[in-house]
């Protein structure tokens, strides 16, 4: 059992973004008892990588490859779900930006999973 | 080439929202409905497409789920210009729920282009437009703000974060449009409004899916608390009220 973190990247580098969503999964892990585990796609640093690691998050599947490098959102979200099914995740966190809302409606079908837009606050129970 | 623009019926944006049965439904009483106006500029953009010969765009159908009192909203659409409508008879339950309904009706009759607005305004998930790709297997394009057909190639202005990106794609394709796609949304004309009433409307059933969320409850936004004004001569009273009023030093 897992909170899978999608974590974008902009040219190999994190933004404030994927730390609140970080810090966002770390909670919600806490909450459900369970534990968070964070993914990226394309060519990220290592030293980078280990900023995640601030959150909360002690786990990071990091996935490269010259198919990932731009953006598709049928391949993400084949590869998100993927390491999805295989973490045994019950919730996936994705940001509710333009790379979000691409993926995530997608993975709420492939995976028949209810899907929560534009949330904004922890889950209240 | 036919061209699929799925359409909401949602409260003008203007409507002053309330809830009923103890805030777990939505107060239908005085509610002028309207069609989506992400659609609305989706639907205006086909029809453009559709007015240039070159495109080679024959046909645009409007699709939508929802139960009868949506159809005046389905007339308009045709009465702007749309050739024909399909309507899903059904209660759009959830993002998931109608998307299924759309994804059913695209696999009885095939569509080239097909357009969703990126969010509708009542419950603005940005979901529908994704999730029906995903149902049909199709490549999608989200933040679509300009859609040209150059020499039989679909080409798609597509806004990332920071930019703009000009992609070609092939069909069948979902395009999920935003800002830019059409400057204005067009108006029926009265000639329009005379044709809308004939042109074929045709009511289809809801294939059987369970919905996969569920509406609990509902609550406004907090009203905005009043602003309080500081002589800049006493900062004292601005460092007291952020130490005890707000809490937030």
């Amino acid at each position: 059992m897992s909170v899978l973190i999608f974590l974008e990247n902009w040219d190999g580098k994190f933004k404030k973004l994927s730390f609140e969503l970080a810090s966002y999964g770390f909670k919600l892990a806490e909450m459900l008892n369970t534990e968070p585990v964070a993914i990226t796609l394309g060519n990220v640093a290592s030293d980078e990588l280990k900023k995640i690691g601030k959150y909360g998050i002690n786990r990071m599947i990091h996935i490269q490859g010259n198919e990932i490098n731009s953006f598709d959102s049928q391949l993400f979200n084949s590869i998100i779900a993927h390491v999805a099914e295989k973490e045994k995740s019950t919730v996936i966190i994705l940001s509710n930006n333009n790379t979000g809302k691409a993926i995530a409606p997608r993975l709420s079908v492939r995976l028949k999973a209810g899907l929560g837009a534009g949330v904004n606050n922890l889950p209240r129970n | 080439m036919k061209i699929l623009v799925c359409i909401s019926h949602v409260p003008d944006t203007t409507t002053k929202i309330k809830f009923t049965d103890n805030c777990t439904k939505l107060d239908l009483n005085g509610i002028q409905w309207i069609i989506n106006p992400w659609d609305e500029l989706s639907l205006t953009r086909a029809l453009e497409l559709k007015d240039d010969p070159s495109s080679g765009v024959k046909k645009v159908t409007v699709a939508h789920v929802g139960l009868a009192n949506s159809e005046p909203t389905i007339r308009k659409a045709l009465a702007i210009g749309a050739d024909d409508a399909i309507r899903v008879n059904a209660e759009p339950s959830d993002a998931y729920y109608v998307a299924a309904q759309l994804a059913s009706i695209v696999k009885n009759e095939p569509f080239d282009i097909i357009l969703c607005g990126i969010e509708s305004s009542d419950y603005n998930g940005s979901t529908v437009g994704g999730m029906l790709a995903e149902f049909l297997g199709y490549p999608s394009v989200s933040s679509v703000s300009a859609l040209k057909v150059e020499n039989g190639n679909v080409l798609i202005y597509h806004e990332i974060d920071g930019g703009k990106e000009i992609i070609s794609v092939p069909v069948p394709f979902i395009a999920v449009v935003q800002k830019g796609i059409a400057k204005e949304p067009r108006i029926a004309a009265m000639r329009g409004i005379m044709m809308a009433r004939t042109k074929p409307l045709k009511v289809v059933e809801a294939v059987s899916c369970a919905p996969l969320t569920q509406f609990l409850s509902y609550e406004l936004p907090r009203p905005r608390a009043v602003c309080k004004f500081i002589d800049p001569e006493n900062p004292g009273q601005l460092i007291e009220l952020l130490q005890n009023e707000a809490k937030i030093i």
